[in-house]
């Protein structure tokens, strides 16, 4: 049996065209991943010791942790924390350390192929980055973090 | 007046920074990093003093204490790509009057070399 739907109606009231998301008038929205696939991507990428220390981050450590000035993790930083990794391949096999700054970011530490040193700081509103065989430190935006990804890969 | 160069100072290592494979190098990144002396306050006294103070949440465990002279942080500092002059300045406080800061700023590669260069100490037993 077919059941015909009846016809949209039509909204009775307009956003003006400056107020529109592109993302809406396309109904297109890219799924926001369940916690448990957060889990599964970390558990994945850092193993049971990184999952079990940002666990950790996450729900022990408040405002004030240590010495009375630590802060706790940023959600900001969090968030592209769990973007990069749906994007990063880490080279030469060991998993990376998971490690939470005094400010509440979070800081990843790897090896290359090489043996050298790869270093990652998740920041609120950008990422630090270390690259002992490019001899090269700096930041990026958020916005370049799929990018970021790429270029560690080929190293 | 800065901590004479013949000086070691130590730095606590918690669970946060160490994971029991990799150090992390934000121990020694940014300004007015913390310090302790051991010309103060001998090694062995250390570990109770950081315990009490830097163990919160009780998750967050001191792991190592980390070593160097002063001398050698200052020839690392003057040797590295972009040269820092590091000193390292007293700064007691009640819980400590041992403590110090180096009050330049650190960049990631500069803790890099400065955490290779730490004599490591384990905790003992509790």
């Amino acid at each position: 049996m077919t059941t015909i739907l009846p016809p949209p109606r039509e909204s009775v009231y307009q956003l003006s065209e400056n107020l529109r998301d592109e993302a809406v008038l396309l109904g297109v929205r890219p799924a926001v991943p369940s916690e448990a696939e957060r889990e599964d991507l970390l558990f994945s990428k850092l193993g049971p010791k990184g999952w079990v220390r940002l666990h950790h981050f996450r729900h022990y450590y408040s405002a004030g942790w240590g010495d009375g000035s630590g802060k706790p993790l940023s959600p900001r930083a969090l968030e592209t924390f769990y973007r990069f990794l749906e994007f990063a391949v880490f080279t030469g096999g060991a998993k990376p350390s998971v490690f939470l700054t005094d400010q509440g970011c979070i800081e990843l530490c790897w090896e290359d192929a090489a043996r050298k040193s790869v270093q990652l700081e998740f920041r609120p509103a950008e990422i630090e980055f270390f690259i002992e065989s490019q001899d090269s430190e700096g930041t990026v935006p958020h916005n370049a973090m799929r990018e970021l990804a790429r270029r560690l890969e080929s190293i | 007046m800065p901590v004479a160069v013949e000086e070691d100072i130590v730095r606590a290592i918690c669970t946060d920074k160490w994971d029991g494979t990799r150090l992390a190098p934000s121990l020694f990144t940014g300004e007015n990093t913390s310090v302790s002396r051991l010309a103060v306050i001998p090694l062995a006294e250390h570990w109770d003093l950081f315990r009490k103070r830097l163990e919160k949440p009780p998750e967050r465990r001191l792991e190592l204490i980390g070593e160097i002279n002063v001398g050698q942080l200052q020839r690392i500092g003057r040797a590295y790509t972009q040269p820092v002059e590091l000193t390292v300045e007293p700064k007691p406080e009640d819980w400590n009057p041992a403590h110090a800061e180096i009050p330049q700023r650190i960049t990631r590669g500069l803790a890099n070399q400065i955490v290779n260069a730490l004599k490591r100490h384990q905790a003992p037993a509790r």
